[in-house]
């Protein structure tokens, strides 16, 4: 059964198409929220959170594609990390500074597998890891990120530099790591 | 958001969106997640609705009680000391009997010295003027005492028992408001002062006729007037 007919099933109130949707997205939407928030535990709740608005939602939804279906689900995965985050009042605020745009470099980066790309990630502080999944990974703009997380554009766009100059630091350390394993 | 360029590293995106399980990682049980899901799916609403109805119960409780409470504290304390407050609350003025009762007891009390009137068939109406440093003159209306009494004042043991007697009656007419202290009531030369009673014919009462009276309770009506 295709995605279509399963969201016609599932806002018909269907449990099996609900289910079956479910265990589509389930693990990339728990991945998703994982990079946002690094405790196992507090991601599958937000999953499960999001799940529950996305099917309580569903029926007002209208299908325009799976593409589209699939970003409406990843935002309220966001929303429902973001506000998590916002609770817990972890965001890292500092002082605002002209962005340095640091470029990671392309052959290094091309090297690593998605798990790295993921450990790396998560390994970044919370105000840094959400800017920078928001604007790299999400696709948002420094001012739909500023509304979001309730800060300024220029906060926004000097969390996401120093991201970049930190992902640098641990991207030449890999390398050199990378470097040795491959002489070996 | 799109049309931006986000200097995306190469790949970062379609590698981290094709993740769905780390390497060394038991894939998450998405049968007990789906069922947590379920669960939370078939709660009623209504409960959530139920709690918000009896959160704002209890705050409306918890605001109106205090006040009721508070209400009832006032109504105490006015009932408490209500002679040293010039304020007569409303407490008061129930226990205060209505003017209405008052007229009818008084109705009722005319009724009565009527009959006895009527029974006596011997209307007596005392009727005292007192002037300050003079002595009493009495005069009867229409009484049976066609002779006139003088009376003289008597002794001060007997004089306070009529005293009482009067006060019992009426209470705004003072015997030592009559002469200065120096002839009162209770000096010498004041009980000496002999009192002349008249009766409305105009004949003055015997000495002997007010002792006896007097002797045998002779009781002596003051007139509101006065």
């Amino acid at each position: 059964m295709d995605i279509a007919q399963l969201v016609k099933e599932a806002k018909r109130g269907s449990k099996a198409a609900q289910q079956c949707l479910f265990d589509q997205f389930a693990d990339k939407m728990l991945m998703l929220c994982r990079r946002y928030v690094k405790n196992r535990e507090d991601a599958e709740e937000m999953m499960l959170d999001g799940f529950y608005k996305f099917f309580k939602n569903l029926p007002a939804f209208t299908y325009q594609g799976d593409a589209a279906l699939h970003a409406w689900l990843k935002r309220i995965m966001v929303n429902e990390c973001l506000m998590f985050l916002r609770k817990k009042n972890v965001f890292t605020i500092v002082t605002e500074s002209t962005a340095e745009e640091n470029v990671l470099a392309e052959e290094a980066l091309s090297n690593l597998s998605a798990a790295e790309i993921f450990n790396l990630v998560v390994q970044l502080p919370v105000g840094y890891r959400t800017v920078f999944n928001l604007y790299v990974i999400e696709g948002f703009d420094h001012k739909e990120i500023a509304a979001m997380m309730g800060i300024s554009e220029g906060t926004s766009k000097s969390q996401l530099s120093k991201a970049r100059s930190l992902l640098q630091k641990m991207l030449s350390q890999k390398g050199i790591e990378y470097v040795k394993r491959k002489a070996q | 958001m799109l049309n931006e360029k986000h200097n995306d590293p190469p790949g970062w995106k379609s590698k981290l969106e094709g993740l769905t399980v780390l390497p060394g990682e038991t894939a998450p049980g998405k049968e007990l997640a789906w069922e947590k899901l379920q669960g939370r799916l078939q709660q009623k609403p209504l409960k959530r609705k139920a709690i918000w109805y009896w959160a704002a119960a209890a705050i409306l409780l918890a605001c109106i009680i205090p006040r009721m409470t508070a209400n009832k504290e006032q109504d105490i304390v006015v009932k408490k000391d209500p002679q040293q407050q010039n304020i007569i609350s409303p407490a008061l003025h129930l226990r205060v009997p209505p003017k209405e009762t008052v007229m009818a007891n008084e109705h009722v009390e005319k009724r009565k010295v009527e009959n006895r009137i009527a029974k006596n068939q011997h209307p007596v109406k005392l009727k005292i003027t007192i002037k300050k440093n003079e002595p009493f003159t009495v005069i009867t209306g229409t009484g049976i005492e066609k002779d006139p009494v003088a009376i003289t004042m008597p002794a001060a043991t007997t004089d306070t028992a009529a005293t009482v007697a009067v006060k019992k009656k009426l209470s705004v007419v003072h015997i030592n408001e009559l002469a200065p202290a120096s002839v009162g009531i209770f000096s010498p030369t004041y009980a000496q002062t002999p009192f002349k009673i008249k009766f409305r014919n105009g004949k003055p009462a015997e000495q002997k006729f007010a002792s006896q009276q007097y002797a045998s309770g002779f009781k002596i009506r003051l007139s509101p007037k006065n």
